[in-house]
């Protein structure tokens, strides 16, 4: 760990201590508790007129929490739980479980991974493995417990080579081909902002302008990535002494001139108040304390705000990224309120995963009434949401029996196993609509129909025993009796009978939601 | 989103069929009049990155700007091309060269955008793709857009019914058409249709989306990929390159029914060493595209085939200090053909390429005029939801080109 990483560490625990602090100080039921985001909501769904809808069965919330909290289907035990009835007080067992859980950890790097530097779909082989290095990294240091803030400021203020640290990894791809290359993707997913277009032009209907936009690629200006001698894929990035971003604002009859960093919005924050030395020594580490200072209005609400996308099937604030066009409503002040107590709790995600699973806005169930929408907008209904393509990929071979490696199996075929199952889900809209070139995967794999003859010897049973089997495993739930109706005799028609109800199941609305 | 909206037919355009059939009469819109047919199709070669106007299709030779590209006569009187461009330069005379292009966005991802939907990028609403619009808006039965390549939009508010068939490589989609496949419907038709009492979901998509892929796995598309059945000499001429193979694959999309088909040739995102990056791709996209037009020319296709050629913006005149143009969307270029399109250049920039000083046109304008070539009325609405949105944002049809 370099030196700098060390001094951020240090100064992110004075922070926690001095938050926890100030925190013993304020009077109960200050920023955040569950209890308080579920108020907020109430308070602002009887100003629409709208009635929340109670809590979700049992089987849907332990489906809906594993899948969040582990990215798989809930554990048999927790299934049989669910089977019998479970009072709503326990729900808050089953999430402590949840997150304690090493399978949380995972699961949440992978996400926070999938935010910060998200698949490319024209990625080559080489950035293909930088990202799993940092993919890792972030799940060895979530593990560690450290926050939010200090990630961040090791991946965008940090000098090394990337085997030492894989953090640094994320510059290798998004800072090294320019300064302005860097800003983008840095006030996208780090700040919430979208400030892409403002790199040739004001933005069109909002207010960043082009020099707020290469003000901030400026703080990347003296940013050097080189690769090291004779050791393939590993990268020094280190900060050059001298050295400016230069862009041609105003046009193409602009100058092109040299650019100041200056913080996004002029804002200069307690934490970057000195920043004109720090500058001059390192500009991304001047921007680095700034992003993470507990002042910056932005940070802690753009990862709040995806964390919420994530589990309620739509942000607090939409869309994620236009954090600065947002107005002043109900919503927008609730986000500022979690990304207090998330800022309070160290930037700490076990914090926000908890909370938010803890709310009872996360236990509403799905509407299959035409207000529907309107009251999951609100908040006081569930939205279906498409799960991501590698829990899809878990869940199908939890479903066929393969989630762990059998016994003996090598670890090459295994890891063949699992991307085969992933490309099975590659390609699947926004709103969790099939398209075509998936469906065509779908429908024709013969990898998948292998796969699903094969799961035969994991359902015993008779076959409404077996019905049964499989609509919980893969939907937390008993079958309804027109699926009865419908399944029951294919089940009994034999081996290819089993396989179409399984090919249904998992090709499914049902089954790729996270309801 | 609405039943009409959902299913492929706008609300407008369903009262419109339904009148036409009414009066045993089909009322067409005026610019279909002029040539425009439904079952125009149209192959749309997307110059992803941006390729440089300046090292195409509006060189400044003898200008600072100009750099080291050199200009050659075309078939089209008084104008010239890059000189990396020898075999369309012989083929001018087939295309409608337009030179005048601007736009606001210079970032790749809201420029793709735009290319493709004609629509800025709007976070409140997703725009549908162009081929999306014609299948939705043409009633299109089965499977009529194809994407060799990736694109950046695809059927937006009109439903996933009318994304693509993405195919990012050189291989046919999907595999051998399985067997039983009615009964499998059955089934997840049972399960779709409880999940959408219990969740209020669309129960048709899935069920649709697998029966179109059944289509396509037992119809002629997937034999578009089998170039083994084109003669030696047709190949050879397309080009053994990612976009030579991608072109003979779209015509022979376009044979089998495809009504759209995008063809992405990736890497024209050049800021730096651009003159000797770009020689290779010019000396593909000459010999691809050209073979196109002889193509479909030969086999009696030219006027119900659109082509169609762009980047989503063009490149700086300035030359960088590392030998590379960056991203310019005040002033570029596309080219149009076939379909009956009028051949020659519309619009001009200044003789330094900064700025356009004739004709300007916006690709809203390209799209409207897509559109009435290709049947669908540019002036005409379509439905968001239960919302009315026009089909085009503010285009007009190029009138020089539509004759």
């Amino acid at each position: 760990m370099s030196r700098r990483a060390v001094a951020w560490r240090l100064a992110a625990a004075l922070g926690v201590v001095l938050a926890t602090h100030a925190a013993a100080d304020e009077p109960p039921g200050s920023p955040c508790t569950p209890e308080e985001i579920d108020r907020a909501l109430a308070t602002e769904q009887a100003r629409l007129g709208i009635e929340a809808s109670g809590s979700a069965a049992p089987g849907a919330f332990a489906r809906r929490l594993a899948l969040d909290a582990w990215g798989t289907l809930p554990d048999p035990a927790r299934l049989a739980q669910a089977q019998q009835g479970v009072a709503a007080h326990e729900r808050a067992a089953w999430v402590a479980a949840a997150v304690a859980d090493p399978r949380f950890v995972t699961h949440a790097a992978e996400r926070l991974g999938q935010a910060w530097w998200p698949v490319g779909p024209g990625d080559d082989a080489n950035v293909r493995l930088l990202r799993e290095d940092f993919v890792g990294w972030l799940e060895r240091e979530l593990r560690a417990g450290v926050g939010l803030d200090v990630l961040a400021a090791e991946v965008l203020g940090g000098e090394g080579t990337t085997d030492r640290d894989p953090a640094l990894s994320f510059l290798v791809k998004f800072g090294a081909s320019g300064a302005a290359d860097a800003a983008g993707p840095v006030t996208r997913r780090f700040l919430g902002l979208s400030w892409d277009c403002a790199r040739c032009h004001d933005h069109p209907f909002g207010d960043a302008t082009q020099a707020d936009f290469h003000g901030v690629a400026a703080f990347f200006g003296r940013l050097r990535v080189r690769p090291t001698p004779n050791r393939p894929l590993v990268f020094r990035v280190s900060e050059a002494p001298l050295g400016d971003h230069r862009a041609t604002l105003g046009g193409a009859d602009g100058a092109h001139t040299l650019v100041v960093p200056a913080f996004p919005g002029g804002k200069r924050l307690t934490g970057g108040a000195a920043p004109q030395r720090a500058i001059e020594t390192s500009r991304r580490a001047a921007f680095a304390r700034w992003l993470t200072d507990r002042e910056n209005p932005y940070f802690a609400a753009a990862q709040v705000n995806r964390v919420w996308g994530e589990l309620f099937g739509r942000p607090l604030v939409a869309p994620v990224d236009e954090l600065d066009l947002a107005p002043d409503d109900a919503h927008r002040r609730l986000l500022a309120q979690v990304a207090e107590g998330f800022a309070r709790s160290g930037y700490s995600l076990p914090w926000l995963y908890r909370t938010l699973f803890s709310t009872e806005a996360y236990a509403r169930p799905l509407l299959g009434t035409p207000d529907a929408d309107e009251r999951a907008r609100a908040f006081a209904a569930a939205s279906p949401r498409p799960l991501p393509r590698a829990t899809r990929a878990r869940m199908l071979l939890r479903v066929v029996g393969r989630e762990a490696p059998a016994p003996g199996e090598f670890p090459r075929l295994r890891a063949a196993l699992v991307e085969r199952v992933r490309a099975l889900f590659a390609e699947e809209d926004a709103s969790g609509a099939l398209l075509p070139s998936q469906a065509l995967v779908q429908l024709s794999d013969p990898g998948l129909l292998a796969l699903l003859r094969g799961a035969r010897s994991h359902y015993p049973g008779e076959p409404a025993e077996l019905l049964s089997r499989i609509t919980w495993t893969a939907f937390g739930r008993d079958p309804s009796p027109a699926e009865r109706r419908a399944l029951l005799p294919a089940l009994r028609s034999g081996e290819r009978g089993f396989a179409d109800v399984l090919w249904a199941v998992v090709s499914s609305s049902e089954f790729g939601s996270n309801h | 989103m609405s039943p009409s909206s959902a299913h492929g037919v706008s609300r407008r355009a369903f009262l419109r069929r339904a009148a036409a059939l009414a009066a045993g009469v089909y009322a067409f819109p005026r610019w279909a009049l002029a040539g425009a047919d439904e079952r125009t199709a149209l192959i749309l070669v997307w110059l992803q990155g941006g390729a440089s106007q300046l090292e195409t299709f509006d060189p400044k030779p003898g200008t600072p700007q100009g750099g080291p590209t050199r200009a050659i006569e075309t078939a089209l009187p008084g104008v010239r091309f890059a000189a990396g461009l020898p075999k369309l330069a012989e083929r001018a005379n087939r295309l409608c060269v337009l030179r005048s292009l601007s736009g606001r966005e210079g970032d790749h991802r809201r420029a793709s955008y735009v290319l493709h939907t004609g629509w800025s990028i709007n976070p409140a609403l997703d725009y549908p793709h162009l081929g999306a619009l014609l299948d939705a808006e043409r009633a299109a039965e089965g499977l009529g857009f194809v994407s060799l390549g990736s694109v950046p939009a695809r059927g937006g508010f009109r439903g996933a019914a009318y994304a693509p068939l993405e195919v990012p490589n050189d291989r046919p989609p999907g595999g051998r058409a399985p067997d039983g496949f009615a009964a499998r419907r059955e089934l997840l038709k049972t399960l779709e249709s409880e999940f959408s009492r219990r969740a209020h979901a669309d129960a048709e998509q899935r069920v649709q989306a697998f029966t179109q892929a059944q289509r396509v796995l037992e119809g002629p598309i997937r034999g578009a990929w089998d170039l083994e059945q084109e003669p030696q000499a047709t190949r050879d001429a397309y080009g053994a390159s990612l976009l030579g193979r991608r072109l003979l694959v779209a015509r022979r999309l376009v044979e089998a029914g495809a009504r759209c088909v995008v063809v992405e040739s990736p890497d024209w995102d050049h800021h730096e060493d651009l003159f000797r990056r770009h020689a290779s791709r010019a000396q593909e996209l000459d010999a691809g595209l050209s073979a196109l037009l002889d193509d479909l020319r030969a086999r009696k296709r030219w006027e119900r085939t659109v082509v169609a050629c762009f980047g989503e913006f063009g490149r700086t005149p300035t030359i960088n200090p590392r030998q590379g143009r960056d991203h310019y969307p005040q002033a570029f270029s596309g080219l149009l053909a076939g379909g009956g399109l009028r051949p020659g250049v519309v619009g001009a920039t200044g003789p330094d390429g900064a700025r356009v000083v004739e004709r300007p046109l916006r690709l809203a304008d390209v799209h409207a005029t897509l559109l009435a070539r290709l049947g669908v009325d540019p002036a005409g609405q379509q439905l968001a939801g239960d919302r009315p949105l026009d089909l085009v944002d503010a285009g007009e049809p190029i009138s020089e080109v539509l004759g």
